[in-house]
């Protein structure tokens, strides 16, 4: 069989139409290795031999019929892009086993008809299959004897004794073909022996059928045979079973491109070090003795086993398509349970040629997990550590367990979800309206810009109702804070917070507004700083009791926009950013024009079309471009936003904190090594801005420079040691350095210690 | 800081992740309940269009798929260090459940990651 084949071939039993694609047990495993992406599907099923139906064998679709149209292409360079190309010469084996599949008797090409029947032990001219077209040799009874004789003594290795053969009427075509099937099937089993033998054996059963090599035309077929050979069996020195599969192999590796290594790497599987020719005289072996029967077998028992779970799998789908894609992933669990069947199938045959071959051998220790793919070779796992492959069998047993009916209904509750979502939706547009009708009340006539102006401003204030109850006890205070008593604490605050002593100028910031909890600047000032110390819940937290003070704070708006950005609440990044856009009273004219959103799914994308002719509009308005980069950072947009902040940079190139949504936003569009050095520029202007430290230590974690990373991370944490996010990335990055043993430390807070260890 | 894992950092970013705006398009990529396994300590995602939730401790049914991977391997994982297929083969990461969404992990271990601040 070709490795492609064992692939891609259906199991002949799962329904063709399910959409489902192959279904066999190694295509299972060859799906759990490439990913069942819809795209590695595509190309699986691109491939000669897979088109969802049991059977049509590779041959009966568009392709080469001859070994001659097969050398041409080969000759052409396109041998590995043509489907059916296994059946030239090497494919013989392959396609007389596909054809005995009990129940699929596929069209067989013509030429091959009588071998297949000496083969099997079948008369000669008995038909093959319902359809199938008597064979150009069918008329000849005669040559039947000699082709037997000729098998035999392959079979006993012994030198081929013709029999006499009557005279034969064979045409010239006639002849040519006996010489070709000869020449090939010699080539197959004397491949121990070499061609030299293989050919004088030809010869001799050429001569005991009276024909004259001599006087027939040139040997195309021979030719193309070894053409086909040196193409697929580069490194082989003997044609076998093996260089079909590697060859195979490397079509389906086209095929597939590079992203799909695994077939690479089986074709570079050398067994135990073992040359593929171990696993040709294997198949050899099995030819001589006879032994298909035991293939035939294999694929009975095999499709046996799955038949019983076909036929539930019919009864799922019949109930819904949710049920299918349990049965396919169930299918797919099922892939080294199956692996195992074959094994065992394998294991059980009475003759000793299988027990011994490799192939059992490898079959048997992949389903027992003791054989892994890694990178680009097969690596053996020893016995005692492989009980991974047992659990994987439970666990598949365990999915199976809980069968159909679970998944029917779980998907039945998904669909309650989703009304009770759809419920909960009507019940907010309802509010809307209410709440449309309300303000349409007190909406003087002709005021149409301030109803809009309004509208914008109707989320934030909603918004702020809502946090200002929650926030009231949200933000968290300093114990022992010596500013308490401090009366120039704002003053104090604001130079603390200049010479970036950030976790100071906190507890100053505090201790004004614990005494003052009117003054929206200390409170505003307290956000800034939690926010610079990367702590955007506590900066949330004060600009949210900035904001119950002075609703109308352009800064606070824009801060609170840029910290539930951060926290990725996108709802309410977009109320405060909006909010912020309609206190602008250059805006007012373009907010009119533009209208609300059409509904709130287009809430976004409205907003951002505005923003970005508020932007045209004020080309040198600093402030516009960096919200418009904070909205495309909400939108996901990041290389957009970072145009808009290097918009704002031109105009204020000594802001740290843009430099830092510069890098930032380069960092989350994996451009990590330009953030560094956006990064480096922020901390050049403000050397304690903690999230910029902390956010160097991700880009560097995300470059791959875990160690590095980690000092950034200590340095920042020197900071702002209550950065609870910070720490926890410190762990990441620890974990994938391999300091493990700097976790105790971590566990400890030990600062001291850690930047003795990790020093920048 | 006791004696918290590597994974929990992650775990808070997933959770506002998955809870917050970008949620709907992980849920449109991938639909069940999830539950990791680390290290005996297990954290539950569930992805659902009517309800998106990151918790640590277990599911009220069964969940989906179940990922059993040590604390530091499933950092690894997140980090991009080791791919899923590598960690699966190489049995760091054993799969219990839905294969089909076992292959969908990427966008979970994606949104994951430690995001910038702007």
């Amino acid at each position: 069989m070709s490795l492609r084949e064992l692939a891609t071939a259906s199991d002949v039993c799962t329904p063709a139409d399910d959409g489902a694609g192959p279904s066999n047990a190694l295509s299972s495993f060859t799906n759990t290795l490439l990913g069942r992406s819809s795209k590695a599907q595509e190309r699986l099923r691109e491939l000669p031999g897979v088109n969802g139906v049991p059977t049509p064998a590779p041959w009966a679709q568009a392709g080469p019929s001859s070994v001659e149209a097969a050398a041409r292409a080969a000759a052409e360079g396109e041998l590995m892009g043509i489907p059916g190309v296994s059946h030239g010469a090497p494919g013989d084996v392959e396609e007389f086993l596909a054809q005995s599949r009990a129940g699929h008797p596929g069209p067989v090409p013509r030429e091959f008809a009588d071998f297949e029947r000496i083969y099997q032990g079948a008369q000669p001219g008995r038909p093959m299959g319902a359809g199938l077209p008597a064979g150009p040799m069918a008329g000849l009874p005669g040559l039947a004897p000699s082709l037997h004789a000729f098998l035999a003594s392959a079979k006993i290795q012994g030198a081929f004794q013709p029999p006499p053969a009557p005279p034969l009427q064979l045409t010239q075509l006639d002849q040519c073909r006996i010489r070709d099937r000869s020449t090939i099937m010699a080539r197959h089993l004397f491949a121990d022996r070499g061609d030299a033998y293989a050919d004088e054996q030809v010869g001799h059963l050429l001569h005991s059928l009276r024909i004259d090599p001599q006087q027939l035309p040139g040997q195309p077929d021979l030719a193309a045979f070894d053409a086909i050979y040196k193409a697929g069996a580069l490194h082989h020195a003997h044609p076998s079973a093996a260089a079909e599969h590697a060859a195979n192999a490397r079509h389906l590796a086209q095929l597939q491109g590079p992203a799909n290594g695994w077939v690479d790497d089986f074709s570079q599987l050398q067994l135990g070090g073992q040359p593929h020719e171990q696993w040709a005289q294997d198949f050899a072996a099995q030819q001589q003795n006879g032994r298909t029967r035991s293939w035939n077998q294999i694929w009975d028992e095999s499709n046996g086993q799955t038949n019983e779970w076909a036929t539930e799998f019919d009864q799922s789908q019949s109930a819904t398509a949710a049920a299918q894609a349990g049965g396919r992933v169930e299918n797919s669990a099922k892939a080294l349970e199956q692996t195992k069947a074959l094994a065992d199938t394998l294991a059980a045959d009475k003759d000793g040629k299988f027990a011994n071959s490799k192939f059992l051998q490898f079959v048997s220790k992949m389903s027992r997990g003791e054989i892994i793919l890694e990178g680009n070779e097969a690596k053996e796992i020893p016995a005692e550590s492989a009980a991974w492959a047992q659990e994987f069998e439970e666990a598949a047993e365990h999915s199976r367990a809980q069968g159909y009916e679970d998944i029917w209904k779980h998907y039945g509750e998904l669909q309650e979800d989703a009304t009770g979502w759809a419920d909960e939706f009507g019940g907010i547009s309802q509010a809307a309206e209410q709440w449309a009708d309300q303000f349409a009340e007190q909406i003087v006539p002709n005021e149409e810009v301030r109803s809009w102006l309004d509208d914008w401003e109707s989320e934030a204030t909603q918004a702020r109702e809502a946090m200002a109850a929650a926030a009231a006890d949200d933000y968290k205070f300093a114990e022992n804070n010596p500013f308490l008593n401090d009366m120039n604490s704002l003053a104090k605050g604001k130079s603390l917070f200049q010479s970036g002593l950030l976790s100071e100028a906190v507890l100053a910031l505090e201790a004004e507004v614990q005494r003052q909890p009117q003054n929206v600047e200390a409170w505003r000032l307290l956000g800034t700083v939690h926010a610079e110390n990367d702590d955007d819940q506590q900066a949330i937290a004060a600009l949210n009791k900035a904001m119950a003070t002075d609703p109308n704070n352009a800064e606070v708006l824009l801060s609170l926009g840029v910290s539930y950005t951060n926290e990725l609440d996108q709802g309410r990044a977009l109320n405060f950013l909006t909010a912020w856009l309609s206190r602008q009273p250059a805006f007012t004219r373009l907010l009119q024009d533009a209208g609300p959103p059409q509904d709130s799914s287009q809430r976004l994308t409205h907003a951002l079309a505005t923003f970005e002719r508020a932007a045209a509009q004020e080309a040198g308005n600093a402030d516009v471009q960096v919200a418009l980069g904070v909205l495309r950072s909400l939108a996901r947009q990041y290389s957009a936003a970072g145009d808009a902040f290097r918009a704002a940079l031109a105009i204020r190139p000594r802001d740290y904190s843009l430099w830092n949504k510069l890098g930032a936003t380069l960092a989350n569009s994996s451009s990590s090594q330009e953030a560094i050095a956006a990064y480096q520029k922020a901390l050049d202007l403000k050397p304690n801005y903690m999230r910029a430290w902390t956010n160097m230590g991700i880009a560097q974690a995300n470059v791959g420079n875990y160690e590095t990373s980690a000092r950034f991370y200590i340095r920042a944490l020197s900071m702002n040691p209550k950065a609870s996010s910070t720490w926890g990335y410190l762990r990441t990055s620890l974990a994938c350095s391999g300091r493990m043993d700097l976790m105790e430390l971590v566990h400890e807070s030990n600062l001291d210690a850690l930047q003795k260890e990790l020093p920048l | 800081m006791g004696k918290e894992k590597a994974s929990a950092a992650l775990f808070d970013q997933l959770q506002s992740a998955i809870e917050g705006g970008e949620g709907e398009e992980i849920v449109g990529k991938v639909k069940g309940t999830v539950v990791f396994n680390i290290d005996g300590e297990k954290w539950t995602l569930v992805l659902t269009p009517g309800e998106r939730k990151v918790f640590k401790g277990e599911p009220e049914g069964k969940p989906n798929l179940t990922l059993t991977i040590s604390d530091e391997n499933f950092v690894k994982l997140v980090m991009g260090k080791m791919g899923p297929q590598q960690a699966f083969l190489m049995r760091k990461l054993k799969i219990g459940g839905s294969m089909a969404l076992a292959l969908k992990l990427q966008p979970i271990l994606d949104a994951a990651a430690p995001r910038a601040k702007l």
